[in-house]
C-alpha cells in the first residue's frame, strides 16, 4: 500500500518538493520516522500532521491511497 | 463538505470592505458591526524590511476550518451575520490581508465575538506566511 504525503509552509522547502509517495507505511508514527530517514533536516522543525484534512496523532492507522498533511504551525492572519 | 471559499486572491481591497458595509444597511434588526482588518507590517529581520507577504494554504482544510468558527460563533454569540475574507497569494506591505465583519443586534455580542473569531483565525486555519523582503530575499513566518 502507499499514502500520498503533501508538505505546507517552509516543510516543502526542506524537503525539496511538494508533495511525494511512501510506500508500505500503515501508521503515521512509521510515516513520520521514514520522512525523516529521507529528510533528515525535518527533526529541526515543528510540525502537526492531517490524514484526509483531519488532524491525527501518531498512533492513527493508515490506509491505501490516504492523503497525508504535513504542516508547520499555522500562521494567518 | 461545505464548498465555501474563503479566500481572495491577493489583497482585499478597501472599496470592497466599504460595499459590504453598505450591503448590510437593508438588514434593519443589526444594531453593532464590529469589523477586524489585518495588515501587511514592514517588520524589520537582519537589518531588512519586509516589502510583502506571501499567503499560501491548505485551502480545502482552511475553508472547512473557517466554515468550522462561523457554526462555533453563531453558536456561542447570538450574531446575525458573519463574513470572513483571508488573502492568498501577495499581499504587500500596508495592504489587507484578513477582513473580518459580525454584527448583532447590541454592541457587546459582536465586540466579545470577534476576539474570539480572530483568534480561532490565527490558530486553527492552515495558513503560512513567507516574508518577501525589500532585496527579494524570502523569510518564512514561524509562529
Amino acid at each position: 500500500m502507499q499514502v500520498n504525503v503533501i508538505f505546507f509552509g517552509v516543510l516543502s522547502d526542506v524537503v525539496g518538493k511538494n508533495m511525494l509517495t511512501i510506500q508500505d507505511t500503515d501508521n503515521m508514527a512509521d510515516l513520520k520516522s521514514k520522512l525523516i530517514i529521507s529528510y533528515p533536516d525535518l527533526k529541526d522543525y515543528t510540525f502537526r500532521m492531517a490524514v484526509n484534512q483531519q488532524m491525527v496523532e501518531d498512533n492513527h492507522l493508515l490506509f491505501d491511497n490516504d492523503l497525508v498533511a504535513v504542516m508547520p504551525p499555522f500562521a494567518g492572519g | 463538505m461545505n464548498a465555501k471559499n474563503y479566500f481572495i486572491q491577493g489583497a482585499i481591497d478597501p472599496v470592497f470592505i466599504g460595499e459590504q458595509i453598505a450591503k448590510h444597511s437593508a438588514k434593519h434588526a443589526i444594531g453593532a458591526h464590529s469589523i477586524f482588518l489585518g495588515q501587511v507590517r514592514a517588520d524589520e529581520n537582519v537589518g531588512k524590511h519586509v516589502a510583502g507577504i506571501e499567503y499560501s494554504a491548505y485551502e480545502d482544510m482552511a475553508n472547512q476550518a473557517f466554515s468550522k468558527i462561523r457554526e462555533e460563533a453563531f453558536e456561542q454569540w447570538s450574531l446575525k451575520c458573519l463574513h470572513i475574507y483571508h488573502s492568498t497569494g501577495l499581499v504587500k506591505t500596508g495592504e489587507l490581508s484578513l477582513f473580518v465583519f459580525c454584527s448583532s443586534v447590541h454592541r457587546n455580542e459582536s465586540i466579545k465575538a470577534m476576539e474570539q473569531i480572530v483568534e480561532g483565525i490565527k490558530h486553527k486555519v492552515p495558513i503560512w506566511k513567507k516574508e518577501i523582503m525589500e532585496d527579494e530575499s524570502v523569510h518564512w513566518v514561524q509562529e
